[in-house]
């Protein structure tokens, strides 16, 4: 009971005032970021200010699965100046949780110490619990206590869509990702800049409604609704650890979580609080981008897309000397699309190319497809610029689309367009989502299927235009 | 309002455009999308139109017709209701290089309704190279409605659509359009197989849509 014992200094030091049965609970935590690690469960980091308001305690992590809640104070490297390893102050927060909305004995929650490896300095804190009872009031407690922390921080993860601070929230997203998009030596756009421009009125405006829809998901009289679609999202979380994932298994990842998200669906529609507002799509899209945000660490590398990724940027590089009639561009479009040092200063390039490459940085399936659409629309205007053709149909735009493609190189287009295929619902994908998706996933393919024969000809025929200009000169 | 306007691009019925290029597909849609007796919404492009008809959502799916693009058309027909097959009544050729078409439209839905176009009608009295007994024979042979139509003076362009809807709708849609509710009867495909044999026969709608020629 060594542990006990050095609970007792720390508390006895002063440092931790003690808390009386009959206190108060804490007051609402100021809580900062919630990361969720694959097969650990939802990690919530969040720290506490005691109920005399006075004193800051540790911050500390919990975990929330399936069998228990955990608690893991957080290393003693971040407080270097106090040598105190925090675990005895959340041991006596959580203490206090468990004593919060406590009504019975036999719901009662045991604090359990361990000491993995025997290591001193990390010492873990877990609820056993008892009952049934007892997991359902310990998640609504926990729900309660950090509903705050999690909403600000889905909306901060929502909302960045730089990569930099993407990988920052979910660590372990940044690492593949970000070795396969170092392939792309283009110039990448300050992707931050980007997303505080002012040009995302439509992003903007599902960022917005998502909020909406986030603040009424955590309201207390929905408690029992999210702690389920928590449990399930968990739950696929780790049975995803460590696993590499490719093709076929992930197809069935996004049938399990159409059903899940679909049955929670009802669920919500048939709730007061949505019933006299939301229509049933704005929910299904809701509880879209809350999985997404939940899940999209563990979901979105696909290791059989990303391997046709590395090819297709080879390929790409490979391209590049090949001039725009190569890929079926118009006669009369292709002198202003074959000077690229032009066509990288055009205005409606760079916004194409933006958000091309905003495609990868977004993690929403939809916010996604709203940058294909954006990327489309810079496209249709550019040909709009360069021809002064008012109707555009595709026989003009894919040539031009595939051409935007090849020089703006986005990164791990295939990746992401089978996330989008697999995560984004499908009746929206029948409308012009579906259409300009595609479209890109046609220009991609076609990209790819260039084989050495089409490539050596298109050099051929490269080289007979060149000919022929100095012959010409 | 921003949520009625996400909700609106929701699509009831999916129309590809398949043929070559130079055959009409972008003249006929945009003709098509122009056209002010049913509301169009608005759409980033004009690849993709987006049209009420009956209270029922149609997306239009325009697809690039060049040679080297043919193979992508399979991602296009994913899933469509309806398909329409244009080709160029003053080119000979255009009709049977449709044959290219029909194995990619094995990836649509069952029961997708075909609907034959012969595209430049306005041409046709000076130039005409596709014959209609040619073009409905082809017709009958994959099992397809055939239409005449001219993007310039707007013939039949309209009435595509229309055999099209009543084609997967059925003659209910088109008559209780009065309160335009398209929620209430979702489902599309469920009729489409019977009332295409009575359009094939062309015992009613297709009679009096041949007497153009």
């Amino acid at each position: 009971m060594s542990a006990e014992a050095r609970s007792g200094e720390s508390a006895s030091s002063g440092s931790v005032p003690e808390y009386g049965i009959l206190d108060p609970p804490p007051s609402p935590p100021s809580a900062d970021v919630l990361r969720i690690v694959p097969g650990r469960g939802l990690v919530f980091s969040v720290s506490f200010v005691s109920s005399a308001g006075k004193k800051r305690l540790r911050p500390a992590q919990v975990v929330l699965s399936l069998e228990a809640v955990t608690i893991i104070p957080t290393d003693k490297k971040r407080g270097s100046s106090s040598p105190a390893p925090g675990v005895g102050e959340s041991r006596h927060l959580w203490r206090d949780i468990a004593r919060y909305g406590r009504r019975d004995e036999k719901s009662a929650i045991q604090l359990v110490e361990a000491r993995p490896n025997g290591s001193r300095d990390s010492t873990i804190l877990s609820f056993v619990l008892p009952s049934s009872a007892a997991v359902e009031w310990m998640y609504e407690a926990v729900a309660f206590f950090v509903t705050q922390a999690y909403v600000s921080h889905l909306n901060e993860a929502v909302g960045s869509g730089g990569s930099e601070s993407g990988a920052a929230n979910v660590g372990w997203a940044g690492d593949d990702t970000g070795a396969v998009a170092g392939l792309v030596d283009g110039a990448a756009p300050d992707l931050r800049q980007l997303v505080s421009g002012s040009r995302f009125s439509v992003r903007t405006k599902i960022i917005n409604r998502f909020d909406e829809f986030q603040l009424k998901l955590h309201h207390w009289s929905m408690v029992q609704l999210l702690v389920s679609l928590h449990e399930a999202l968990a739950l696929e979380i780790t049975s995803l650890r460590f696993c590499k994932l490719a093709g076929p298994a992930l197809d069935a990842v996004a049938t399990r979580l159409t059903d899940t998200l679909d049955a929670h669906r009802e669920a919500i529609v048939g709730h007061p609080m949505f019933t006299w507002q939301q229509p049933r799509s704005e929910v299904r899209e809701g509880l879209e981008m809350f999985a997404a945000v939940v899940l999209y660490g563990c979901v979105f590398r696909d290791h059989a897309a990303l391997a046709r990724d590395k090819a297709l940027t080879k390929r790409i590089s490979a391209l590049q000397i090949l001039p725009p009639t190569a890929f079926g561009v118009d006669a009369e479009l292709a002198p202003a699309l074959a000077d690229t040092s032009a066509l990288q200063a055009n205005d409606h390039f760079v916004r194409a190319r933006d958000k091309l490459h905003l495609v990868n940085a977004e993690r929403c399936p939809r916010l996604k497809v709203v940058a294909i659409l954006d990327a489309c629309a810079a496209v249709y205007e550019l040909i709009a610029q360069l021809s002064g053709a008012s109707s555009i149909g595709a026989d003009t735009l894919l040539p031009v689309l595939i051409y935007v493609i090849l020089i703006s190189r986005p990164p791990l287009l295939w990746t992401n367009l089978e996330y989008i295929q697999r995560f984004r619902a499908a009746e929206a994908m029948r409308g012009e989502e579906g259409y300009y998706t595609t479209q890109v996933w046609s220009a991609v393919t076609f990209l790819s299927s260039l084989d050495a024969a089409d490539v050596v000809e298109l050099h051929t025929q490269f080289l007979g235009l060149w000919r022929a200009h100095r012959s010409q000169a | 309002m921003a949520a009625a306007a996400a909700a609106s691009k929701h699509v009831d019925l999916k129309i590809v455009f398949l043929g070559a290029s130079g055959v009409g597909k972008t003249s006929l849609v945009q003709r098509y999308a122009n056209d002010t007796f049913e509301p169009t919404q608005s759409t980033i492009g004009a690849a993709f139109t987006l049209k009420t008809w009956h209270g029922r959502r149609f997306g239009v799916w325009d697809t690039a017709g060049q040679e080297r693009y043919k193979s992508l058309s399979a991602f296009y027909c994913r899933g469509a209701g309806a398909a329409i097959l244009v080709y160029d009544v003053t080119k000979a050729d255009s009709l049977h290089a449709l044959d290219a078409y029909m194995d990619l439209l094995a990836s649509a839905k069952d029961g997708c309704f075909k609907v034959l176009v012969g595209s430049k009608l306005d041409l046709a009295p000076d130039a005409r190279e596709v014959t209609l007994d040619a073009a409905r024979e082809y017709a009958t042979s994959i099992d397809a409605l055939h239409i005449e139509a001219s993007a310039k003076t707007g013939d039949n362009v309209m009435d595509i659509f229309n055999h099209i809807g009543v084609g997967v709708f059925g003659f209910d849609a088109m008559t209780a359009s009065a309160n335009g509710s398209p929620a209430s009867t979702p489902t599309p495909t469920a009729s489409t197989s019977t009332v295409r044999l009575d359009d094939d026969s062309a015992a009613k709608s297709g009679s009096d849509k041949k007497k153009c020629c």
